[in-house]
């Protein structure tokens, strides 16, 4: 089955789907937060679309919302969905999918760990890449590299390039402080 | 599964075993680079073993974030070092798509040429490795002798050994220089023959067969939901190769096999097995480095046609035509292509500008990683080993 197909055949059920048009790449489907498992869940068990694979699980800061990507796969009917969920900057949180895939789990917990988005439900939502005690969402638009670390110093004195590594810092930290004060 | 501890006895009264902890890597020779499992023991039986990763993390993605589209490609090289030109590929094909780019027919041939050999040679380096974690040095060395021929025809066409930066978004960097392809042929006729001394040489041990069998099986609906990907896929019986399933590139006009498992069959490659076992992992591997040869075969050929054509026709360039700066339209886009160790995909969601607002890797061995401890619960500790040489976990692809 091609996107639209399988695009309206889950609107019949979920009325509330979107698919907004394409300037370039592929067609996305966006998922209303508050039903995303139950559509999810839908589209892994129904017998004529049995997404039966997650290719991969990705969030995102556009510097305005949180995404969370799914794309889909079926390994019977060996067709590929694309769907997302929009999250509020504040407070992110969604439901887990573990259940649904297993290899849903990792995924998961990077996007925790990059962009502090919580997933409901997940066995075991620690930090993954980064150390346990790392303070902050790195993946984030508007995250500020940190000073030290456990008394290490992370920026040096630069025998040729301090003047551009300062342009630099200030234009990046300005750029930072524009996604926060939510300017972009 | 059968579990080890099925099979031992009971303990004698009286006698009390405890659990330990035992801290493997992260400076192990075994784990493949700097991955550390936290490992519960009752004894010689592994309770868990929980992966802890992050030591190599560089923040590729951020990085890609913050730098135009054609300045990423050296920092692909880098998320998979033992196979930088499937990883190039990857991430061409998905600025290709997304930007709408056509490529010539001679750089799909050299990009399919560059991607087969490279394949070859890492998964020269993961037989090797895993012969030699279960005790077989030799494998190693034949492993490595054949890899140095793959690195000196890369070195020939784009002047590095490991990581080549080759691939351009819109074709490649250099055409093949005089006598490349000759190289190239003869390249393959030397290969054959040595895969099939080293096939006789480890496959066939009864020794190197005992530790593998058995070890690490994972089921196909497991090797499904788990989203395991490539060899560790087909190991485990699932015939899905995106070359064949979801080709990209030439791949539709080039004739190949998918190997898969065949464990616990008394005429496959793996009777005394089960289906999805290390072993299967194993020998899906040696049988793609022999599919690998003939592809490569068969595009020395087409680049021999391609010769002929006159030099300003379109199929003999080797690079499209693109403006300096390139821009790509608003939208997003997830590609994926068939590498050594399985699927790497990009996700890269574009906002209009010569950046992209996100770009996610999705590599094989961390999905690989994902299901560790549940592949590893209740085995030897030597076969812990076992088990991270036959995923052929590569550790700068899993933390990116």
């Amino acid at each position: 089955m091609d996107f639209d197909a399988i695009y309206h055949r889950t609107k019949t059920r979920f009325p509330a789907l979107e698919a907004p048009p394409l300037e370039a790449g592929e067609r996305i489907c966006v998922l209303p937060s508050a039903e995303a498992h139950a559509v999810l869940k839908f589209l892994k068990e129904d017998p004529e679309l049995h997404f039966d694979s997650l290719m991969t699980l990705a969030g995102a800061d556009t510097g305005k919302e949180f995404w969370v990507v799914y794309p889909l796969h079926s390994m019977t009917h060996r067709h590929r969905f694309l769907c997302k969920v929009v999250l509020p900057r504040d407070n992110p949180e969604c439901d887990s999918v573990v259940d649904l895939w297993a290899g849903a789990n990792f995924f998961e917990r990077e996007a925790f760990d990059l962009y502090g988005i919580k997933f409901r439900n997940h066995p075991d939502l620690r930090r993954i890449i980064n150390p346990p005690d790392w303070e902050g969402w790195p993946g984030r638009k508007d995250y500020q590299f940190p000073r030290e670390y456990h008394g290490i110093e992370t920026e040096r004195e630069d025998q040729f390039f301090q003047e551009q590594i300062n342009r630099e810092t200030k234009a990046r930290e300005l750029a930072a402080r524009r996604v926060s004060e939510g300017k972009v | 599964m059968p579990l080890v501890t099925d099979n031992l006895a009971e303990p004698k009264e009286g006698i009390d075993s405890e659990q330990m902890v035992l801290s493997m890597g992260p400076h192990h020779p075994s784990t493949h680079g700097v991955l550390r499992l936290e490992v519960v023991t009752d004894g010689e039986v592994v309770v868990s073993a929980r992966p802890d990763i992050g030591y190599l993390h560089r923040a590729i993605e951020k990085i890609g974030e913050n730098i135009d589209y054609r300045q990423f490609m050296p920092y692909t090289d880098r998320v998979d070092y033992l196979c930088a030109m499937n990883s190039n590929f990857a991430y061409a094909l998905a600025v290709e798509k997304l930007a709408g780019i056509k490529v010539p027919l001679r750089a799909e041939l050299m990009r399919v040429m560059a991607a087969e050999l490279n394949r070859i040679s890492s998964h020269m380096i993961c037989l090797g490795a895993l012969a030699m974690d279960m005790g077989a040095f030799t494998p190693f060395l034949h492993g490595i002798c054949h890899r140095e021929k793959v690195n000196d025809l890369f070195e020939e066409v784009c002047g590095a050994r490991l990581t080549y930066n080759y691939l351009t978004i819109g074709g490649v960097s250099y055409d093949a220089p005089p006598g490349f392809i000759d190289k190239c042929e003869q390249f393959a006729d030397y290969l054959w023959p040595k895969m099939v001394e080293f096939n006789e040489l480890i496959s066939g041990n009864s020794i190197f067969q005992d530790r593998l069998c058995h070890v690490g099986v994972v089921s196909r609906e497991q090797a499904i939901n788990w989203g395991l990907v490539g060899p560790n896929l087909r190991g485990s019986g699932v015939k899905w190769d995106l070359r064949k399933d979801e080709p990209y590139s030439i791949y539709d006009r080039l004739k190949f096999d998918v190997p898969v498992g065949d464990g616990g069959d008394p005429r496959g490659s793996n009777p005394n097995g089960a289906l999805g076992d290390s072993y299967d992992r194993f020998i899906v591997r040696v049988k793609e480095v022999f599919e690998s040869i003939k592809i490569v075969k068969q595009v020395c050929a087409m680049l021999r046609e391609n010769d002929k054509l006159p030099k300003d026709n379109s199929d003999r360039q080797h690079q499209a035509k693109l403006p300096i700066r390139l821009k790509v339209k608003k939208g997003e886009v997830y590609v994926r292509s068939e590498n050594p160790r399985g699927e790497t995909g990009y996700y890269i969601v574009s906002d209009g500008t010569d950046k992209p607002v996100r770009m996610k890797i999705r590599t094989g061995s961390f999905s690989a990683l994902n299901c560790f401890e549940e592949v590893t619960r209740g085995l030897l500790i030597g076969d812990v080993i076992a088990v991270i040489g036959s995923f052929d976990i590569v550790i700068p692809e899993v933390d990116r």
